[in-house]
């Protein structure tokens, strides 16, 4: 089914448009899953969170493009994940769990901030990666993004491990170089 | 700023940019091989209808002024493949895909004569573009570069590098396509290509071969001649590859 009709399915709440996606999606998005929490339970689990997302979050957003829109919220989705495991992992300890609580209150006042920067970050990154070589920019986002393993993604950027290994850390330099001139702090 | 917050911002990546990745993704292997197969196939009907066409106009155009016996001995007489002066455009172009590739392509006949392994990858930029090869001309006529196969790499794609030695013309970016001496390699078309200025700065080929016996052919250690074309500004847009 084309992705233009499952995205009507939603808009029309039909639930069918659930199984469709996972049809069609299931297995790409249990890979950027997998490939962040490495557990296939977890995987699982965060492309489920991800069609009850896309389900909420349609409408009223309508996607342009159904793949990235879900891998967006794989990705998002599995990190948070991930990084609720670790905090979980830290809660033995006492001093984790004072650093924990007090980061709360830190961070509660700055999530709108954060997310603001994010996303003027992640605008940064964007004209970054367009001004790199077309094997720099699809190793990078290969890697970081979709977080592939390093030689998965110089098997389909068409490299040898240790060329992409090279290229990723000239990559990461000058992304570095590039963001301290743009202002944000490495 | 930490590592988290690069995580984070990667979320607000363009589509565009993610879709390009995407498609190699999920492109891999299988696609590649359709997609050089549905080329073959198309080339292969263009040619089909070609060549019978001429073989139709030549034999009654023969009917009408040559004696039954000279008749003969055309139909007998085999083309030759790199010689060719007979084929669509009376030019001789390597790689132009002839009722010879047809018949060796569909019985696996073996066959000396060099064919194009179409390894070119769609670029978003695009510098370049699949399509039919721009090689003309037979490899006598092209620069050669004696290289050995240094190395192999790979479970199941085998990549092969290959030392190029003092050769000023393959550099980082040289965009070529390899060209095989056998038709079995034919169906094996992923070919994957890169320089790279590794292992004491001597420019490297590399490429890969899903489905072959390139491996064997070429062991570890080969000496094999690389034929190219030399472009006008100074890089090789094909390469042959022999004993």
């Amino acid at each position: 089914m084309q992705d233009e009709a499952i995205v009507n399915l939603y808009f029309d709440r039909d639930e069918t448009a659930i199984t469709m996606t996972k049809e069609k999606y299931d297995r790409y998005l249990t890979t950027i899953a997998f490939n962040i929490l490495a557990d296939r339970e977890d995987s699982s689990e965060s492309v489920n969170d991800t069609y009850l997302a896309a389900w909420n979050s349609i409408p009223p957003h309508r996607p342009s493009v159904l793949s990235t829109y879900l891998g967006k919220l794989t990705r998002r989705i599995a990190i948070d994940r991930f990084r609720k495991r670790h905090r979980q992992k830290r809660e033995a300890s006492e001093y984790a769990l004072s650093l924990s609580e007090l980061h709360e209150c830190l961070s509660a006042n700055d999530v709108p901030e954060d997310q603001l920067e994010a996303k003027q970050l992640g605008q940064a990154i964007n004209d970054f990666l367009r001004t790199v070589s077309a094997d720099a920019r699809r190793l990078f986002i290969g890697r970081y993004y979709f977080l592939d393993p390093l030689k998965t993604a110089a098997a389909y950027c068409g490299m040898s491990e240790s060329r992409a290994k090279t290229l990723l850390y000239r990559t990461r330099c000058a992304l570095k170089e590039y963001l301290e001139k743009e202002g944000f702090i490495v | 700023m930490n590592e988290h917050d690069l995580h984070d911002a990667l979320q607000y990546l363009d589509d565009d940019l993610i879709e390009d990745v995407e498609s190699l993704r999920g492109r891999k292997r299988g696609v590649r091989h359709i997609r050089a197969i549905s080329r073959i196939a198309a080339a292969a009907c263009v040619c089909l209808v070609i060549g019978a066409g001429a073989v139709i106009v030549a034999q009654n155009h023969r009917h009408d002024s040559a004696p039954l016996s000279d008749i003969a001995d055309t139909a007998t007489k085999a083309p030759d493949y790199l010689a060719d002066d007979e084929y669509t455009d009376g030019k001789s172009e390597v790689g132009e895909t002839t009722p010879d590739d047809l018949r060796d392509f569909e019985y696996g006949t073996p066959d000396t004569s060099m064919v194009i392994v179409d390894g070119t990858a769609d670029y978003a930029d695009g510098s370049t573009q699949n399509g039919g090869s721009d090689c003309q001309g037979s490899p006598a006529e092209l620069p050669t570069f004696p290289v050995t196969i240094t190395d192999w790499h790979g479970d199941d794609r085998f990549f092969a590098v290959i030392n190029a030695g003092d050769n000023d013309t393959l550099s980082e970016g040289s965009e070529i396509e390899v060209i095989l001496p056998d038709k079995d390699l034919f169906v094996a078309e992923d070919v994957y290509y890169y320089t790279s200025e590794e292992d004491g700065d001597a420019p490297l080929v590399l490429f890969s071969i899903d489905k072959n016996n390139l491996k064997e052919r070429f062991p570890r250690g080969s000496e094999v001649t690389l034929y190219g074309k030399l472009n006008d500004d100074g890089t090789v847009s094909c390469l042959y590859i022999a004993e």
